[in-house]
């Protein structure tokens, strides 16, 4: 992912639809992944769809990204999670707190 | 093999090869938590991820239950890496887990609850995702939770890998991971056997068995009602456990006393019906072994088991035993020999069972089971229904004093008091056997080869110029190896073989106190047989009552008041649910 200016909801949008393949594949045998995946989807979709996020809610997505890129069982939590950080740390203007 | 070294939080250790980061950790005294790891079962799926660990040079965490550890690894237990990743996990877990801590039976008993304090976890961020699901409880023995299920598998693996039973399974439905009887169907329309091997292993509360404790209650209230209750071999070991006694404590005698405190009218001890199970199951042997029946005959004590054989292997049916298990037989005897002798009127008579089992629950509400022209047995408790009603009645189990069994049906032997351990009834039925068929005494009783915790055992013991061959099994993946042998013709040699649905018998039983592991399942033996020898007669037929019962209303075994009540039939159920 490249991190030059990026328009806002493109980013968004990625975030948002990689996550939902992620989740697609996450097949419950491991609970961070299974569980990691679905708390951090729900938080994205707030910021792709424009409702209030807290800087809380973004600093655990930070923790369960780390948990799930670094813990779940296979490929598709780590990827998964390891998308996210990546996603959080270029682009942090877009994943910002908004009430 | 040789041992090689590896570093635990800067501490070096030499371990054997094969052993996990677990293990090793173990020994330089690092518990590393953990939840979904149970190695009684040898459930190593890695679901949890709480015992992750970082080891050097490894990109991701590792989990220590299934790393096998290596030669030069630098293993980090503790590192804020790590003990976010636990703490977020336990987290996540607790968002889909309904924190309903007071009143879930497992309050106090509850891995996720341990692990959470063990953490120092104060507050739950994510709100939960799954959707509510029904409660099953479709089954007479066991009910299931689905909202408190964690999804660690190990039900699922207890069921398939250590039963052989697959009533459950872990499956996505509808985008959903979940445990769930297979075909999605109820519980009770599945092969369950009742066994409650699953509400052992659950760490949490999402498997239980059915609460009948407040029907107990309310008959011991009822003054019409003449209230009985007997109390299984295996229990004498286990109850103590919920009292903080040492697991295998002979709380025999302090149970009748609870017991009585509660206002049974009568307490009677299934070790009794455990002798007269012996002299007609054996008198049954006898009979097939001389008049040409099917042979090898198989016990029929474990209600799992039987239900087992009836779903998995009905046309081996003619080889199981026709006796009644010694529950059902107590509670036919209490409503027709007790009553009469009491002068009670039988539908006033009301029985109640502790067992250490769940599947028991589904035996005594068996349609047949009703030769007394009553519901033979009415209330089966199991071991850990019992522990919550002693609680609640605030005895002081530790220090009740020992107090006897009533009379006719409370003296046991010790043969029968090792009906509670894998084993145990084919020892028994050897004792007896040996003495009835050949007139003498038995000088060496202890069968050494039929005990213990190896899955199947055999032995050849010589009898009357007969070699009467047996085989002893428990854990019903074991009873499935010796039924497809049988199937083959490669048992025609065997006389008589024992099975137990449970692993180690029925001090292993779904009903025992939790936790129920290998170690408490040793230490139960031990106390078994401790209390086998302690006993003044260790022959069930030597048990006077016994003796009294044919005299006085049975006549003999095998006699025609025997087989009306003491004897029973199956069903050949085959596969469930059926599929089309």
């Amino acid at each position: 992912m490249h991190s030059g200016d990026a328009d806002p909801k493109v980013v968004s949008e990625l975030a948002r639809s990689l996550l939902a393949l992620v989740r697609g594949e996450s097949c419950g045998e491991c609970l961070p992944c299974w569980h990691g995946i679905r708390q951090i989807s729900a938080v994205l979709d707030k910021v792709d769809n424009g409702s209030p996020v807290s800087a809380e809610e973004l600093a655990a997505v930070g923790e369960l990204a780390r948990t799930v890129g670094q813990g779940a069982k296979c490929g598709v939590g780590r990827i998964g999670g390891r998308l996210v950080l990546e996603l959080l740390s270029r682009y942090s203007s877009v994943f910002q707190a908004r009430v | 093999m040789s041992t090689f070294a590896l570093t635990i939080d800067g501490q070096r250790i030499e371990v054997e090869p094969g052993t996990t980061i677990l293990d090793a950790a173990a020994q330089v005294g690092i518990k590393i938590p953990t939840l979904c790891y149970l190695k009684d079962i040898g459930h190593d799926v890695g679901a949890c991820r709480i015992c992750v660990v970082e080891v050097e040079g490894e990109k991701e965490f590792k989990t220590a239950c299934n790393t096998p550890a290596a030669a030069g690894m630098v293993v980090h237990t503790n590192t804020p890496a790590v003990r976010e990743a636990r703490r977020v996990t336990v987290e996540l877990i607790l968002a889909d887990h309904p924190v309903e801590c007071p009143t879930c039976v497992r309050n106090g008993l509850c891995e996720l609850q341990d692990l959470a304090a063990t953490f120092g976890l104060r507050e739950v961020r994510f709100p939960r995702t799954r959707p509510a699901y029904p409660i099953d409880d479709s089954s007479v023995a066991i009910i299931r939770d689905p909202n408190k299920c964690i999804l660690c598998r190990r039900c699922v693996t207890v069921c398939q890998q250590v039963q052989g039973v697959s009533a459950i399974e872990f499956k996505k439905v509808d985008g959903e991971a979940v445990v769930t009887p297979v075909l999605k169907v109820p519980l009770a329309e599945t092969n369950c056997v009742n066994c409650g091997q699953c509400v052992l292993v659950c760490p949490v509360g999402a498997i239980y068995e059915r609460d009948e404790t407040a029907r107990v209650w309310a008959a011991l209230a009822d003054p019409q009602k003449h209230v009985v209750v007997q109390t299984a071999p295996a229990t004498h070991v286990s109850i103590g456990d919920a009292f903080g006694l040492p697991t295998g404590t002979d709380i025999t005698g302090k149970m009748v006393a609870a017991l009585r405190r509660f206002g049974f009218d009568a307490v009677f001890d299934t070790n009794f019906t455990a002798d007269l199970t012996i002299m007609e199951e054996g008198s049954e042997l006898l009979e097939r072994i001389n008049n040409g029946g099917v042979l090898p005959q198989i016990t029929s004590c474990s209600p799992g088991w039987i239900k087992y054989i009836e779903h998995f292997h009905p046309d081996l049916l003619p080889h199981v035993s026709s006796c009644k298990s010694p529950q059902q037989m107590l509670g036919a005897l209490a409503k027709t020999f007790y009553a009469q002798r009491k002068g009670v009127d039988p539908a006033d008579v009301f029985v109640v069972s502790i067992m250490p089992c769940t599947a028991k629950k589904y035996e005594a509400a068996r349609p047949e089971m009703n030769d007394s022209g009553y519901r033979d047995v009415d209330v089966v408790l199991t071991s850990r229904e019992l522990g919550r009603m002693i609680k609640e009645a605030g005895l002081d189990f530790a220090n009740l004093p020992d107090e006897d069994y009533d009379e006719p049906m409370g003296i046991g032997s010790g043969a029968a008091q090792i009906f509670g351990a894998t084993g145990g009834v084919m020892e028994a039925a050897l004792r007896t056997a040996y003495e009835l068929v050949t007139g003498k005494t038995l000088d060496q009783i202890d069968f050494e080869d039929v005990r213990g915790l190896k899955g199947i055992k055999e032995a050849t013991v010589p009898v009357d110029g007969l070699d009467v061959k047996v085989l002893v099994s428990h854990g019903l993946g074991n009873a499935g190896i010796l039924m497809d042998k049988l199937r083959a013709g490669e048992l025609k040699d065997y006389h008589f073989i024992e099975v137990m649905c449970c692993p180690g018998g029925c001090i292993g039983g779904g009903g025992q106190p939790i936790p129920t592991g290998t170690l408490a399942r040793e230490r139960r033996i031990g106390g078994t047989y401790a209390r086998d020898k302690a006993l003044q007669y260790r022959k069930s037929h030597e048990n006077p009552q016994v003796k009294k019962l044919y005299e006085e209303y049975l006549e003999k075994p095998l006699g025609h008041r025997s087989h009306e009540l003491l004897h029973t039939t199956y069903v050949a159920r085959g596969w469930q649910p059926r599929v089309e």
